[in-house]
């Protein structure tokens, strides 16, 4: 009963000093928001691993945390690390394999028949934004989702990422515009 | 209109706008614009239409396990978290006060030892009755005088008022008058550290190459009574004699002054009173060479003034009869005739 009157920032502290309980509770009271990242991010397929990967990294990482910017702010940094490697590596591994050096992965099929027909106005044509999203690139990933799904100010974001405002703006408007082109297809089917 | 640059063709202009972050005059300007540009309009409702699209993009929520299974995974990778600041099961920061503990035990002992090697009375080595009787008369004193050939002078890093009040308190014998004269002559401390004794004379580059590393033997001195007097200060009274007394300091950075073992008569060096010398010893203790030298402080006093002008024409050979306890290297010395 003391989860809701203690901050995710106690909680942090609490864990550092080695309260495997308070580590607990925050993994609890923050595993919806970070998997709702991951899904905006990696794709709902990938969203458990990555979340789980976040979580992990943080409790390795927890001598990091500074106590001077918000613990969300710090996982959300901590999200935007392992999206950015993950692409990394697929992108290594495709290049090695397939002999591509393409910035975007391709765009995954919805479905084995999936059309832009038969994905048009339904709950398909939703999962195919989720999957077009992986074709955004990583480092616009946790930014766009910060700043339209999470709706955190520029300042916020600038914080948690360790970036200049102007780098977050520029990066967000490069973010949306990928958003566009990707979706630009089927965009009137959509909404 | 065509010619005209489409503002909604920059995706940082219809991100501006969708954030709501232009000027007034720029949301007027392109609101003008957009009326009669079809393109700026559909960019616009296209960049506003996926944003829409991206924020209803399915969020199912996570699986009510997903929590557990994270904090599994945690503790099968991380079995046991230690608290921050241990490593290797070792509690650094404990590490750390322990490491400066041990580090202090260490080393203060030698700190120790280093400031109380200059506070033991710099006696001559040689027992009393090793020494001429008259060596073991200082000048004026009476009851102090017995066991003082040499007094110590205060350490050359702590020279404040109360280590000199310690310093002779350890030095019971230190003669009060010549503890006044030393004092006199005594450069200031920041002259002292830099060796500088002689700091107005010729040998002061020399002393001052050297001075460091054994400042407080340097400053030590070793007096001793000239001939005429008597041992254990009992002094007749009726004998008017003159009474000549050295002071002798290392000047070579190589510790303390050897111990006066022989020295002349005292007649022949009642002529030098009131002079400085500087003296080259060999390593048997015989005195080489002889050089007079030029102290502001001592030849300036007044009642000194007028022997040294009629003593210019000495050169102090008289000194070349002392005769000093032998050392492992030739030194030099600082003799004060008073």
């Amino acid at each position: 009963m003391t989860e809701p009157e203690t901050t995710d920032e106690q909680l942090l502290a609490s864990a550092r000093g080695g309260d495997e309980d308070a580590f607990g509770a925050f993994v609890r009271r923050l595993t919806p928001s970070v998997h709702r990242w991951m899904v905006r991010a990696v794709g709902e397929s990938d969203a458990d691993d990555m979340t789980q990967d976040v979580f992990l990294k943080a409790y390795r990482g927890l001598e990091r945390f500074r106590g001077d910017a918000p613990a969300r702010a710090w996982l959300a940094a901590i999200a935007d690390n392992a999206v950015k490697n993950r692409y990394r590596s697929r992108s290594r591994f495709r290049r090695i394999f397939a002999g591509s050096s393409d910035a975007l992965p391709d765009l995954d099929p919805v479905s084995p028949a999936a059309g832009p027909e038969e994905n048009a106005g339904s709950g398909e044509s939703l999962r195919f934004v989720a999957e077009a999203l992986k074709r955004l690139a990583p480092e616009f990933r946790m930014p766009v989702v910060l700043r339209d799904i999470e709706e955190w100010s520029y300042e916020e974001i600038a914080v948690s990422l360790e970036l200049p405002v102007g780098t977050v703006k520029s990066r967000i408007a490069r973010g949306r515009g990928q958003l566009r082109e990707i979706l630009r297809p089927r965009i009137g089917k959509l909404l | 209109m065509s010619e005209t640059p489409h503002p909604a063709a920059s995706v940082e202009f219809l991100s501006r706008l969708h954030d709501h972050e232009l000027s007034t005059a720029e949301a007027r300007e392109f609101d003008a614009h957009r009326s009669s540009c079809v393109s700026c309009r559909d960019a616009v409702e296209e960049f506003e239409r996926s944003l829409r699209a991206f924020r209803a993009s399915p969020t199912a929520a996570p699986a009510s396990d997903l929590s557990a299974r994270i904090l599994k995974k945690i503790r099968e990778q991380s079995p046991s978290r230690r608290p921050f600041g241990v490593t290797f099961g070792i509690d650094v920061r404990w590490a750390g006060v322990l490491a400066a503990a041990l580090l202090v035990v260490l080393i203060a002992p030698a700190l120790f030892h280093r400031r109380e090697q200059p506070l033991v009375p710099a006696r001559s080595p040689a027992s009393p009755e090793a020494l001429p009787a008259y060596l073991l008369e200082e000048k004026t004193t009476t009851s102090k005088d017995s066991g003082a050939k040499v007094a110590p002078a205060p350490p050359a890093s702590a020279p404040s008022n109360e280590t000199r009040a310690k310093d002779k308190e350890n030095a019971k014998p230190l003669d009060a008058e010549v503890e006044r004269d030393f004092a006199a002559t005594q450069p200031q401390p920041e002259a002292r550290r830099e060796g500088g004794y002689l700091s107005d004379g010729i040998n002061a580059p020399a002393t001052a190459a050297r001075a460091a590393p054994a400042a407080p033997q340097k400053l030590r001195r070793q007096t001793a009574a000239a001939p005429g007097g008597e041992a254990g200060g009992a002094t007749p009274p009726d004998e008017q004699r003159v009474s000549v007394h050295l002071v002798v300091n290392a000047i070579d950075g190589y510790g303390e002054a050897p111990e006066v073992r022989e020295t002349p008569t005292d007649d022949s060096l009642a002529g030098l009173v009131g002079r400085e010398f500087i003296l080259l010893v060999e390593t048997g203790g015989r005195v080489r060479d002889v050089s007079p030298s030029v102290s502001a402080n001592f030849s300036l006093r007044k009642e000194a003034a007028a022997e040294e002008r009629s003593a210019s024409k000495k050169d102090g050979g008289e000194l070349l009869g002392l005769r000093f306890a032998p050392s492992d290297r030739p030194r030099r010395l600082l003799v004060k005739v008073e």
